[in-house]
């Protein structure tokens, strides 16, 4: 497991960061999005998708507790904010958990970091949601190329 | 096929909302009935998909019976089973779903498969004032905010819709960050009910102020950054004006894009739909805005724009005069893709 932070200052940026993540993504990788309300979970996940070649509308699955877009690789956007304290790993999911695709989950539960190869950590600092977030991105050993990429185009905290 | 004593019965199984209905001829409601779950879920402060399949389970059955008891009709007379079948919660809509196919198999009677948000939109003809076309609609739900188009019957044209959160959804999370509690819309309304907008400033998000796309996420997070500063300041913050005030400028901007859309269309009535509708806030501004423009506005009954089965039957009853029947291989599908029939031109 290797961990980098990054500070990010704007929405825009925190899209970019998502599309250049995207271009080190395999079919299968499940990422991990935790923060506060408001963090920036869902701009995240905007520039992964659109980085993954997917032109279309992506928005809060909070409702909906999924989405799926077709990128390059087929997209499952999930979100487990409404489903506390209860069973995640129903035959429903299955098909986005273990499926060729490329699975983000907002709101993942404790019992989800078993499927996990990368987490994504976004901080208010304070609760000042007008600061930049600190983005702490954790990948497991054999995937540091993620972070280079990242690396290549903005730099990150020491 | 008959033209007149036609009736649907509707199912809905999409969310927290166990809904079974009998509807004659796409607007007597002959039974409504709802079984909330949102007690149960009140525990957890949201849904839970597994708990809310399992609830469908244990009360449809005995929910249909009591229905078509109330509307005094034996099975037999039923014409048409509907079903909301897209969208929602995958295993909650097949719950539903399932049901409505063995029903509407052992009494060898057509099925129907409707979209839960056009059945929203179709709440409106539960009367005996019925919209007339063309329309725009708003629909507003905790999933869903967009404004559409109609020019006749089971035609939508999508004029915009949110780049990220739901109103509702919006009003759900503001709630819980504020401790205000769930569902959000009521907390919300009911704290704002007790202060007034102004005392705080909260941001219109209008985007472009020439198209009728929305955008909640930016306001969801400047009402939490807004109270996160007055705790640290150690001000008075005052709970009930802050919800006064998100509540203000969500339902400012739906009113102002509303109407704007009825303008540009040309059309003389807007109809409200989905569980925002509900909102008191929301239905005092767009009628006074709509009638200071000569716009009309149509707005279900409060009981009719929460998740009810009355709306399915009546969404299956204009499928049903179109013939629009479904085989009994019907799935449930998560996200809508159905509504919108036509593209934006």
């Amino acid at each position: 497991m290797t961990s980098k932070q990054i500070e990010v200052v704007s929405a825009e940026q925190m899209i970019n960061i998502g599309a250049i993540m995207a271009g080190a993504l395999r079919p299968g990788d499940r990422i991990l999005l935790r923060g506060e309300l408001g963090a920036g979970k869902t701009t995240l996940a905007k520039g992964i998708a659109q980085g993954l070649g997917f032109e279309g509308r992506v928005s809060s699955p909070t409702f909906t507790i999924m989405n799926v877009y077709q990128g390059q690789v087929p997209i499952y956007h999930l979100d487990f904010y409404r489903l506390e304290g209860e069973e995640r790993l129903g035959e429903e999911w299955e098909e986005s958990y273990y499926g060729d695709g490329i699975t983000l989950i907002e709101w993942p539960a404790s019992e989800d970091q078993d499927l996990a190869g990368i987490r994504v950590e976004i901080e208010i600092k304070d609760g000042d949601y007008d600061a930049p977030r600190r983005v702490k991105l954790t990948v497991p050993s054999g995937r540091q190329q993620i972070l280079k990429e990242i690396a290549g185009h903005v730099d990150f905290e020491h | 096929m008959k033209q007149s004593g036609i009736r649907i019965l509707g199912i809905e199984t999409s969310c927290d909302e166990t809904a079974v209905a009998v509807v004659e001829d796409g607007n007597i409601i002959r039974s409504n009935l709802v079984a909330s779950q949102i007690e149960i879920h009140r525990r957890f402060g949201g849904v839970v998909p597994e708990v809310a399949s399992r609830r469908h389970i244990e009360v449809i059955a005995s929910l249909t019976e009591e229905a078509l008891k109330e509307a005094g009709l034996p099975r037999q007379e039923i014409d048409a089973v509907a079903v909301a079948n897209s969208p929602g919660l995958i295993g909650a809509l097949l719950v539903g779903v399932s049901f409505a196919k063995a029903y509407a198999y052992g009494l060898n009677k057509p099925l129907i498969g409707v979209n839960h948000m056009e059945a929203h939109i179709y709440a409106n003809f539960l009367t005996e004032n019925k919209p007339i076309f063309p329309a725009v609609c708003l629909v507003v739900s905790g999933g869903h905010t967009s404004l559409l188009y109609m020019e006749r019957h089971r035609e939508f044209e999508m004029m915009g819709e949110t780049r990220d959160d739901a109103a509702g959804e919006a009003f759900d999370k503001v709630a819980r960050f504020l401790g205000l509690g769930y569902p959000g819309g009521p907390a919300v309304q009911n704290a704002a009910a007790l202060a007034s907008p102004g005392k705080y400033h909260l941001p219109r998000v209008y985007l472009d102020r020439n198209d009728f796309e929305f955008s909640f996420s930016g306001l969801k997070t400047a009402a939490m950054n807004l109270w996160n500063k007055l705790q640290r300041s150690g001000e008075d913050a005052e709970v009930n004006y802050l919800a006064a005030e998100f509540q203000e400028a969500l339902v400012e901007v739906l009113v102002e894009k509303s109407i704007n859309a009825a303008r540009q269309k040309n059309v003389k009535q807007i109809l409200l739909a989905g569980g925002v509708a509900a909102n008191a806030r929301l239905r005092e501004r767009i009628t006074a805005e709509a009638s200071a423009n000569n716009i009309q506005i149509h707005i279900p009954a409060l009981e009719l724009c929460t998740d009810n089965a009355a709306m399915v039957a009546c969404a299956g009853y204009y499928q049903y005069l179109d013939g629009d029947f479904a085989g009994l291989d019907l799935n449930a599908f998560p996200q809508s893709g159905l509504l919108v029939k036509k593209a934006c031109g």
